[in-house]
């Protein structure tokens, strides 16, 4: 059977699910609107949506960038030196769950209603899956392989691009499914804590206006998004890692 | 180095990603329609009655079961327990349903009733149409409007308000005046010109009106999206939209006694706060049953008024979701009294569905709500 026909087969199944919850159970709109009001939502609006949606991807991937800067520098540097994990280690772990609405009216004073706030709050959700599973990548370098280098000669760089690098490599994209995709939803809360452009914004918008079917539709946006990053990480991973099919 | 060929999937997952992405940006980036014929706006005349014809307060607004002032409890036979959901977290605001139960006029009135606390992400408009609560007590009029213009609202009436005229404001701190004095001097429209206004999400139009009103530019100040006093002590923003009973009293608390405000209300601003809300059916079949309820937040709304020292007490005991002195609760009801009164104290809780209307008129001119097409009923 093709890969990709029970994904197509859940999407088509979805809305008649949906629709026929609405005609067994009869919830007011206000809880569950129908497919064909959300589908309106998405056609009549589309684009507002696809101008917030860029906002929030914008935040998503620029955050995503710098919380691989931090992860890999941070890893690399606990790789060298493993007195910086042991003594780092346990700080990395109380700033990845400071509760960030709990920070969230500290960065707006300190950082203004601008991309700054957005940016850290995607960080703070995204660099640890990163920075745990390329650190435990590169401790599970095959030893054999690293003291065979290292009785040839071969210096601590090429150890590290010819065995290091490689046997973190899975352990990185297997952090990019967690975290790409979570960084989607970190801008979103993000933007939902304190925005005035992007999905998070319009969720709190369509709360207020008591939207439901806006809303089921963001969601709906949202999820293709998380969809097709998952998608994006697994393409990737299939193209680097070719050589573990071998 | 040649690239290994993508798979079957990969192929087909690459393209469907090309496919959207194109789509997105082509409507993305499709121009604009061309500019029709700049159009007069429309008279506010003319705003006010297209809500009139789809969307009348009278739908939604029902005075009919307030009791008089100094009325009987209203005969009942069968003790009920209704389920009633609060507009906030268990604090000073909820008061008069603190007070109607421990001072017994639910329980005078034959009714149990199970006070439900509000906040963030309780939808009790929902809730009501949902039929998981009895009564809703809404923070802004204007969101029942809003809900019940939804297309995915419901119908609701409005029973009941407790403060009559909007608590809105606009806050600042008045840097001609040290911190540890209050300031006598009204905040103005022209103050607010070129600074920086914390707001909520969706109340960007109450600034605007404020400078329309004044006849200053819409754009006058810059608006940020934080309505945390903290933002105003530490100068992120210059003023704030507010709620008069509630933000001042945390400035207060902090030693800032010098904060002025415009008051909304004193604009010709028409809104009422912490509504009483019901669905249709149950003015139909159990109309006995709201009037017990009114009559019972009437008498504690009296009670606060006549008694406010007593009123706090039980507040501070019951809020038990903010550590509130009965000064600070007193404060509240000192600050909310003339809300609550509003010039007519015979009228308490009674809401006027005209000035309803006029509000949703300039939400709607202000694009925050959508008529619909048809009123519900």
């Amino acid at each position: 059977m093709k890969p990709w026909l029970p994904v197509l087969g859940v999407a088509a199944l979805a809305p008649l699910a949906w629709q026929a919850a609405i005609w067994i159970f009869a919830p007011p709109p206000a809880l569950l609107p129908s497919p064909a009001l959300v589908a309106g939502v998405l056609w009549s609006e589309r684009r507002e949506l696809a101008g917030h949606t860029l906002v929030t991807l914008g935040e998503a991937v620029g955050g995503y960038a710098l919380a691989n800067l931090l992860a890999l520098g941070l890893a690399f540097l606990f790789y060298r030196l493993r007195t910086a994990e042991a003594v780092l280690a346990p700080w990395l772990v109380v700033a990845k769950n400071i509760p960030f609405p709990a920070l969230a009216s500290i960065l707006v004073v300190l950082l203004g209603d601008t991309l700054a706030p957005k940016l850290v709050v995607v960080v703070l959700v995204t660099f640890f899956p990163i920075l745990a599973n390329v650190s435990q990548g590169l401790r599970s370098a095959d030893p054999v392989l690293v003291d065979r280098l290292r009785t040839l000669h071969a210096t601590p760089g090429q150890i590290f691009r010819k065995v290091a690098w490689p046997a973190a490599l899975p352990a990185y994209f297997a952090a990019h499914e967690i975290a790409f995709t979570g960084s989607i939803i970190a801008a979103i809360a993000a933007e939902w804590l304190f925005a005035q452009r992007g999905l998070g914004y319009l969720i709190v918008h369509a709360t207020t206006q008591f939207r439901t079917d806006r809303l089921f539709a963001v969601t709906l946006i949202a999820s293709a998004l998380a969809i097709a990053a998952y998608g994006l990480v697994r393409l990737a991973a299939a193209r680097v890692l070719r050589w573990r099919r071998l | 180095m040649r690239a290994r060929p993508l798979s079957s999937f990969g192929r087909r997952f690459a393209a469907t990603c090309a496919l959207l992405a194109t789509l997105a940006l082509a409507g993305c980036a499709r121009d604009a329609p061309p500019a029709a014929v700049a159009a007069a706006p429309e008279p506010f005349a003319a705003t006010l009655a297209r809500v009139q014809a789809v969307l009348p307060a009278k739908h939604y607004v029902n005075n009919d079961y307030l009791p008089a002032a100094g009325a009987p409890v209203p005969a009942w036979t069968e003790k009920r327990r209704i389920r009633v959901g609060l507009p906030w977290l268990l604090n000073d605001e909820e008061a008069p349903w603190f007070v109607a139960d421990s001072q017994g006029f639910f329980a005078a009135a034959g009714l149990e009733v199970e006070l439900l606390p509000g906040g963030p992400g309780k939808n009790y408009l929902a809730q009501l149409a949902a039929r998981t609560i009895d009564i809703g007590v809404i923070n802004m009029s204007t969101h029942v409007a809003k809900f019940v213009a939804s297309p995915t609202g419901a119908d609701v009436v409005i029973v009941g308000a407790i403060l009559r005229r909007t608590p809105e404001v606009i806050l600042a701190l008045d840097a001609a005046v040290p911190s540890d004095q209050p300031s006598a001097r009204p905040l103005t429209a022209r103050d607010l010109v070129g600074r920086r206004i914390g707001i909520e999400t969706t109340s960007q139009y109450l600034v605007e009106a404020v400078f329309e009103r004044a006849g200053l530019p819409k754009d006058s100040a810059t608006l940020v999206r934080v309505t945390t006093v903290d933002a105003l002590v530490h100068g992120r923003v210059q003023a704030v939209i507010a709620w008069i009973v509630n933000q001042p009293r945390l400035l207060e608390d902090a030693g800032y006694r010098n904060w002025h405000a415009l008051r909304l209300a004193d604009l010709g601003w028409e809104d009422y706060a912490d509504v009483s809300v019901v669905r249709p059916d149950l003015l139909d079949f159990d109309p006995q049953l709201v009037r017990r309820y009114l009559w019972a937040l009437r008498q504690a709304v009296e009670f606060m008024l006549d008694h406010p020292a007593e009123a706090a007490a039980i507040t501070r005991r019951r809020a038990t979701d903010a550590a509130l002195s009965e000064t600070q609760i007193r404060r509240r009801f000192e600050l909310q009294e003339p809300l609550i009164v509003a010039g007519d104290r015979a009228n308490l809780l009674r809401v006027d569905p005209a000035a309803l209307d006029r509000t949703a008129a300039h939400l709607v001119r202000a694009g925050i709500l959508a008529l619909p097409a048809a009123p519900r009923r």
